[in-house]
């Protein structure tokens, strides 16, 4: 026998749990440590049927705690407060005595909670605990009919059964349902609960600006910064490309778009397509592949040097398409003014400008080209990718070059391109990422901020922007800095990666704009359909598919009709009919229902059936024939 | 008795029915001009002929119950005995005894009203144990051993106990167990009103009844008897219903013993003469349900805090809630 009370007590349990979960990171200190007090003693104390807060105090508390976070509150922080007080007003009730009316509370709250959590965080848990939160709170209204019917009631093992099937059936129609309205309900553009979060995400990693010697070590961590779905390449032509960066100011690298009046003009490479899709909102620039010609799926301006802009920026991450040259070249403008890209600020070291002028009066140089010189010198100079322990006084490229020699790619390229620039040679920073890790499963790259990159771009002979990545050179090249730009993840990993992109991909990101989207594709291929035109569905299939794939698994999980049922139940129902009742009782045989018939027919269907049936034999396709004539006579006689 | 490796029965699912018209016809006589209003009775007996059980009829003295015997008797042309039931009733007052023959010098067995064809056995409660037992023993065996001899009794034999349940002083009701050896069970119930007026304005038939033509030959009955056991088909289907019945009989809360392998078996038997009476060489589940009141009641043994219950109010209430197999 089971208890519907104590059934209700675990679910509780259950369900506070699954709200406050996805939240609990969020809380503050003391929230943190109380809710999982007050579950535990609460369900404690519903085993014990003893109470340690009156109903009394609990209201007291409740009014304590609402005005003490009350009182935080302000335009710029909301969420916070109101998240903590909550989570308290559950644990408040979780201590309590629960009747009728307080579960219903714990209900309301866990769901609040779990809402709450969307203000927070976007994790893809979030799904999951919906789902499980439904599927829980449904079953408690359920079984709280039961209990303010008879709180004493029990159940016995058949009962519970199929009160359980009753439980799971009301939460899978709200679900489906749910699913229905997601695609429905038209979306705003904006999402309207902004206002509650202004401070918006900080990007890590990648930085509009170059400056070496800025931070002791730069920290590395996990953070997603878009995903590309493309073919998989070499990872060591993934030069992900997003600004290039032209002028110094002291220390520090800047862009300040040299004014063009040209198009970029991309030469050499082989044409790819990848579409990008950010993790989080962009709000200048676009990422592409190097090297870009154009952009699809946004609006956007195209600077000369290669870098696109968005023309408006966005608040929501949004996807896009980028056709790219890879291993293509700028071709540079016929009338580019090279002071610009030659321009330096006065606080270069000595040291290094001697180093510069030195190598392009060696013997070497007259063997070589200028580009190549420097090359060597990088080369032969012993100098070590690091992320940590990094000079910060002093001149920190005269630092990296002569003493330390251990920097990052902002020190490499800096280093390079200030080189460069020092014996005349018209050069660049391009900022953007390198690599990535290749999703096999989703076929798409995973690019995080780690992957962010500084290279150098100069102006040869052959007036090509050509790219070098001063980072190669470095002793430790292949081991710490290309290794750390493509790796493999485990397959699982590869999976759980693939759930989140499709997740942003199917939900964060569906908006009004891609519901305009399918809304147009559906009109404009319903138009091309109605002209009689063969056309391409991409859709349409689903139409097909979907309503199949539903009845497929209708059809499995019911049983198979057999021929004998469906004439039985034609039968009984004329039965049915017959006797003006709702519903046969199953103990009333075939001839039972001859007799409530009345009418030969019937009495023959009862012969040729119960003959079969009775034999140990099937109906053979005579019989099966005749007694469709006799249903059929049977219907026309009533009408 | 129950093994399960025993021969199946032959599967000729289109056998014809021997003698089925001859046998109906006596029944509808009898009905239409002797025992009007006791049809339902009638049935029931020669279900019970044909399934070769025996039959008990409780119900008060004076509702037809030796006309109904004599009647039926005389319409099949089988030889009829009738045996008064008293405390002092011996056994061999049943089975007959061995009487000195002073002529031929030697013991000479002289047979009992039990080498009858159909024995009426008039409330059979008020014999003492020792005797119904005997009487009980002979039912089963069809055969009587009298002083170490066995002698086979007739066939068919056909024993119709009646029992009086009003009465209760000075009787040795039957135990359940005895009990089980009958496969059915009846009353017979006052006759309808115009029916019964008719009685009392035209006087007792039993006169008539003496009179009855043989409407069969005992080959015939016989043959019929065959018939109904072998070329009435019982399928999977039914036999589960019939299982599922007596299954539920011994779950029941009301139950204390339900309806037991033997009571089963003779569920099945008599659901096949039904069903030999409908003309129908196969049975159906109807046939079962119009037989296992008649069949079951008397061997369910209810609760003692239930005996107040009528256990065919219990066996229908069973009945009701098990499914009849329909596909």
């Amino acid at each position: 026998m089971v208890k519907v009370r104590s059934l209700l007590d675990n679910l509780v349990f259950v369900v506070s749990l699954l709200g406050v979960l996805p939240v609990w990171l969020y809380l503050d200190l003391p929230t943190q440590v109380i809710f999982p007090l007050a579950l535990l003693v609460g369900a404690w104390c519903d085993r014990k049927d003893h109470y340690f807060l009156s109903a009394m105090a609990a209201t007291l508390v409740s009014i304590a705690l609402f005005i003490i976070y009350a009182l935080q509150i302000d335009r710029q922080n909301f969420v916070d407060p109101a998240l903590n007080i909550g989570v308290l007003l559950l644990a408040v009730r979780l201590l309590t005595e629960k009747e009728g009316r307080h579960f219903l509370q714990i209900f309301l709250l866990s769901g609040f909670a779990l809402a709450g959590s969307t203000l927070v965080t976007l994790h893809l848990a979030f799904l999951p605990l919906m789902v499980l939160l439904v599927i829980g709170v449904t079953s408690g209204l359920v079984l709280l009919c039961f209990y303010s019917d008879d709180p004493r009631l029990a159940l016995d093992r058949k009962g519970f059964v199929r009160l359980l099937k009753m439980m799971f059936l009301l939460p899978s129609g709200a679900l489906l349902l749910a699913i229905f309205f997601f695609f429905i309900l038209p979306r705003t553009q904006h999402p309207l609960w902004d206002f509650l979060n202004p401070n918006s995400k900080t990007m890590v990693g990648f930085s509009e600006e170059v400056r070496p010697g800025a931070f002791s070590s730069t920290s590395t961590d996990d953070t997603v910064a878009f995903r590309a779905q493309a073919p998989e390449f070499d990872p060591n032509d993934l030069y992900w490309r997003v600004t290039v960066l032209d002028q110094m100011e002291g220390a520090t690298w800047k862009r300040a778009e040299l004014p063009s009046r040209t198009q970029p003009v991309v030469i050499g490479g082989t044409p790819v397509e990848v579409t990008i899709f950010p993790a989080t909102a962009q709000e200048k620039f676009l990422i592409t592949l190097d090297s870009p010609m154009a952009a699809q799926g946004v609006r956007y301006r195209r600077s000369s040097d290669g870098v696109f802009r968005f023309y408006r920026s966005t608040k929501r991450p949004k996807g896009y398409t980028i056709t790219s040259r890879l291993n293509g070249q700028f071709r540079a403008e016929r009338q580019l003014d090279p002071a610009p890209y030659l321009q330096l600020p006065q606080e270069i070291s000595p040291r290094t400008r001697q180093a510069a002028q030195n190598l392009i009066a060696s013997d070497l140089s007259a063997q070589v080209s200028k580009i190549e010189t420097i090359k060597i010198f990088f080369r032969n100079q012993g100098l070590t990718y690091a992320t940590d322990n990094l000079a910060i006084e002093g001149d920190p490229i005269d630092n990296f070059l002569f003493q330390s020699k251990r920097g990052y790619c902002e020190y490499f390229s800096s280093a390079m391109a200030i080189m460069l620039r020092e014996v005349g040679i018209p050069t660049r920073l391009v900022g953007g990422y390198l690599g990535g890790t290749y999703n096999q499963l989703g076929g798409y790259y995973t690019v995080g901020e780690k992957n962010a990159h500084v290279w150098v771009e100069v102006l040869n002979d052959n007036n090509v922007w050509e790219r070098i990545d001063p980072n190669l050179y470095a002793i430790n090249a292949s081991g710490s800095f290309l290794a750390r730009s493509s790796f493999q993840l485990p397959t699982w990993q590869q999976l759980a990666d693939a759930v989140d992109y499709y997740w942003t991909q199917a939900v964060i990101t569906f908006d009004f704009a891609r519901q305009l989207e399918y809304l147009k594709k559906g009109r404009d291929q319903l138009r091309e359909w109605r002209r009689g035109e063969k056309t391409s569905w991409q859709l349409g299939p689903w139409f097909v598919i979907v309503p199949l794939l539903i009845l497929a698994i209708y059809r499995l999980c019911k049983k198979p009709v057999r021929t004998e049922e469906k004439l039985l139940n034609q039968f009984r129902r004329i039965a049915r009919n017959r006797a003006e009742s709702s519903s046969i009782p199953h103990n009333i045989g075939l001839n039972d229902m001859v007799r409530r018939i009345g009418d030969n027919r019937a009495e023959e269907f009862a012969r040729i059936y119960g003959g079969a049936l009775y034999r140990d034999r099937t109906l053979n396709k005579e019989e099966i024939g005749k007694l469709r004539e006799l249903l059929k006579g049977m219907q026309q006689n009533r009408e | 008795m129950y093994t399960m490796n025993r021969k199946p029965t032959p599967i000729n699912k289109d056998a014809a029915l021997a003698h089925q018209a001859e046998m109906t016809r006596v029944i509808d006589t009898l009905a239409e001009n002797y025992l009007q209003g006791k049809i339902r009775a009638l049935k029931l007996a020669m279900t019970t002929l044909l399934s070769g059980g025996h039959l008990l009829l409780e119900d008060i003295p004076g509702l037809g119950k030796t006309t109904l015997a004599l009647a039926l008797s005389n319409a099949l042309g089988l030889s009829f005995g009738r045996i008064q039931c008293t405390s002092d009733l011996l056994p061999s007052d049943i089975t007959g005894l061995s009487i000195f023959d002073r002529n031929d010098n030697r013991f000479r067995f002289v047979e009992g009203p039990i080498f009858n064809n159909i024995v009426l056995v008039d409330e059979i409660n008020r014999a003492m144990p020792k005797t119904q037992s005997a009487l009980l023993e002979a039912m089963e065996e069809r055969r009587v051993t009298v002083e170490g001899k066995t002698y086979s009794l007739p066939q068919p034999f056909l024993v119709i106990a009646t029992q009086n349940p009003a009465e209760q002083v000075g009787t040795y009701p039957l135990p359940e167990s005895q009990m089980d050896r009958f496969l059915i069970t009846t009353d017979i119930g006052y006759p309808p009103e115009e029916m019964e007026k008719m009685i009392i304005r035209d006087g007792s038939i039993r006169e008539d009844i003496r009179h009855i033509e043989p409407l069969v030959k005992k080959e015939e009955i016989e043959a019929a008897q065959r018939s109904a056991h072998e070329a009435v088909y019982l399928g999977d289907k039914v036999i589960d219903y019939i299982y599922r019945l007596t299954a539920a009989t011994r779950e029941h809360r009301y139950i204390a013993s339900g309806i037991s392998t033997r009571g089963g078996l003779g569920l099945a038997a008599a659901a096949k003469a039904s069903a030999f009476l409908a003309n129908r060489n196969y049975v159906v589940p109807e046939d079962v349900r119009d037989v296992v009141i008649p069949a079951g009641a008397h061997r369910l043994i209810l609760k003692p805090e239930q005996e107040a219950l009528d256990k065919k109010e219990v066996l229908r209430s069973i009945v009701e809630s098990v499914a009849v197999p329909l596909a």
